[in-house]
């Protein structure tokens, strides 16, 4: 099994924030590092759908850092209502890999086993330079949609993504995401799948 | 009420009484109270109404017009601390035409407004004042009936109850013996706990007596349910000690419960060579959402034998009647790093075949920011809707609430036969009833029994 040891990543912020506005450079719509990009998010889209978790974990950065922040229902005044410190999902490598590791190599990950079909739809894509010249930040929307068991009823779930991807070689491996989820009470019974 | 009662209690549309729904005799439960609307009912009236239910943490709010909103069987309220300090708990319905009234989840709010009418409320509940009252009341205002109405409110380690019933006994009386396990838990350290932040709250296509029941320490399932924990914690799946299948266990007659996991196996192999007294334990492997610094607070308020039992056999993982999980152990990071964490679970019904399941994070309100943030990884990593704890659960609570639902299904019965006994272990501090060897269905089996008295009461 591949983990990385478990660090203490970067404290998250305690109480209330909205995410953040990007602050780097916008990147063209339709330029080449664009594409190139929206390319890498298609593909990890389609190796996700397709339950090929072991070809998602090599589009991973080995000091990845994944969070998805609870929500809850607040007055307009009192913000976006995301609560950084407590979180749906928050992982580093190590823990992600477990997670994979678990899904198709163990007996018993019952969650996914019969697995559920699901479509990731990814849109509305904005890319921004930061501060290192070999890293992107990108913004994307997600709409998950999830068929499980014999229910007709396909289970949703709609996001904004925050993430920074690094350029490894000739291609790019996911560095941090921020997961900005818009229900406050979730719809599904687990969230073993991975957004 | 939709039932007819009559010399043995409520009677259902199709005749069958409820107390013929469990076999004293025999210990079977039948599995038609999954799926039966008119139990659904029957428990709005008989336990919802009347039972201490836990509604949150008093550190949600720690001042004063800070409220949250949550739901009590079917009735959503709003738990705000008003400006005495202390914890109101509002039915979050208008007196005057029935809308909600507090729309927001969290907040901080000088009184409540209405957005229907306006009629105004004090943050304890008592009617403020409404739009033109002088001419639009002037000869039928009666305050006394203007108000939100409101619900006994008690704390105890910092879990705040609710209760309806003006005639039920106090919240002592409820928890009862549990009290002694509940304090060791959650009201070790000398301010108490609090909740990291919100709680994840999801909800789950079951009924939600199919969680409570399972967490009235259900230890047997762990090991076969559960199995991949055995390969993040490096455990033997033929080893049932390691799964603290022989871990003593405590039940009150109250439908409390909790599993006290053996930790002597773990100090042994850490220190082959001598017995450590409880305080070295305790500084080694505090428990859980605190850390050795404060061990010395342990001394003051614990007896040297209630000292023993935190360090060798801590009330760990279990359930408080009605609706409550109570998880209290070591759980671990991916590279299988211990760590220890607290957490408090709600199963809230959403009628017969849905509940939301709420899960707060709790530490010592003095522990250091390290340990808060491995203990936000570890819980999310192991617990709620993406930890593969729930993740296995939340495939066998659906299924057992469906399987109540078909003709034949819901004449199966829930087998609860095997029986460990009362044999509390020479010089066990606590109260209870104590259950030793195999882990049996004992505490689950006290749960039924008094859900059952409790419907037909």
């Amino acid at each position: 099994m591949d983990t990385a040891p478990a660090q203490l990543l970067e404290a998250q912020p305690r109480g209330r924030q909205s995410p953040p506005e990007p602050e780097g450079k916008p990147v063209p719509y339709g330029s080449a590092v664009y594409n190139e990009v929206m390319h890498f998010l298609i593909e990890e889209s389609y190796r996700l759908d397709d339950n090929r978790l072991s070809a998602w974990q090599e589009l991973l950065a080995p000091d990845l850092l994944y969070t998805m922040p609870v929500r809850q229902t607040l007055a307009r005044n009192d913000g976006s209502g995301f609560y950084p410190a407590m979180n749906w999902i928050y992982d580093d490598y190590g823990a992600i890999a477990f997670k994979v590791h678990r899904n198709m190599e163990l007996d018993g990950a019952f969650a996914e086993d019969p697995p559920s079909r699901t479509r990731r739809l990814i849109t509305n894509m904005r890319l921004f330079e930061t501060d290192s010249a070999d890293e992107y930040f990108v913004q994307s929307y997600v709409l998950l949609r999830r068929s499980r068991g014999e229910s007709p009823d396909t289970q949703s779930l709609s996001a904004r993504r925050d993430d920074v991807l690094r350029r490894v070689g000739e291609g790019f491996q996911l560095k941090r995401r921020t997961v900005w989820i818009d229900q406050a009470v979730l719809g599904m019974s687990n969230l073993a799948v991975f957004l | 009420m939709l039932q007819k009662v009559d010399n043995d209690g409520p009677v259902l549309r199709d005749g069958t009484h409820v107390s013929e729904l469990i076999d004293r005799e025999l210990r079977e439960v039948a599995q038609r109270v999954f799926a039966d609307p008119e139990i659904y009912q029957l428990e709005l009236e008989r336990i919802w109404a009347r039972q201490w239910i836990a509604i949150g943490h008093e550190s949600e709010i720690p001042n004063a017009g800070d409220f949250v909103t949550r739901r009590i069987g079917d009735d959503p309220v709003i738990m705000v601390r008003r400006r005495d300090g202390e914890i109101q708990c509002l039915l979050n319905v208008c007196p005057h035409r029935g809308t909600t009234v507090c729309r927001s989840e969290a907040g901080n709010a000088p009184m409540f407004r209405c957005i229907y009418h306006g009629w105004m409320f004090n943050l304890d509940g008592s009617f403020r004042a409404a739009p033109f009252q002088e001419e639009m009341y002037s000869d039928c205002l009666d305050r006394s009936r203007m108000g939100l109405r409101g619900a006994r409110v008690e704390v105890f380690a910092g879990i705040v109850f609710a209760n309806w019933d003006e005639d039920a006994p106090p919240l002592a009386d409820f928890l009862g013996e549990f009290q002694f396990y509940l304090n060791m838990m959650f009201g070790r350290t000398h301010k108490g706990y609090e909740v990291l932040g919100p709680p994840q709250r999801f909800v789950i296509e079951a009924n939600w007596k199919t969680a409570s029941e399972q967490f009235a320490s259900d230890a047997a399932h762990a090991n076969q349910l559960h199995r991949s924990l055995g390969d993040l914690m490096g455990l033997d799946r033929n080893d049932a000690g390691q799964w603290q299948l022989y871990a003593p266990k405590v039940s009150t007659p109250d439908g409390h419960s909790v599993i006290c996991f053996d930790m002597r196996p773990t100090f042994a192999k850490i220190f082959p060579d001598r017995e450590l007294s409880p305080v070295e334990k305790l500084m080694v492997l505090p428990p859980p959402g605190m850390g050795p610094e404060q061990v010395p607070e342990l001394l003051e308020q614990f007896s040297p034998e209630a000292l023993q039992m935190l360090a060798d056999t801590p009330p760990s993982n279990g359930g408080m009647f009605p609706n409550v999980g109570l998880w209290n152990s070591t759980g671990a990071l991916a590279d299988q790093t211990p760590v220890g964490f607290c957490s408090l679970r709600t199963y809230v019904p959403l009628g017969i075949d849905k509940f939301e399941f709420t899960m707060w994070t709790l530490v010592s309100r003095d522990a250091p920011e390290e340990l808060r943030e491995r203990i936000r990884r570890t819980a999310s990593f192991m617990q709620g809707a993406s930890g593969f704890v729930e993740g296995d659960d939340a495939e066998v609570w659906p299924g057992t609430t469906t399987g109540g639902k078909g003709y034949i299904g819901r004449q199966n019965t829930m087998k609860y036969w095997p029986l460990s006994g009362n044999s509390p272990p020479e010089g066990w501090p606590g109260a209870g009833n104590v259950h030793t060897g195999l882990a049996k269905d004992d505490t689950q089996w006290a749960w039924w029994a008094h859900y059952f008295d409790c419907l037909a009461g």
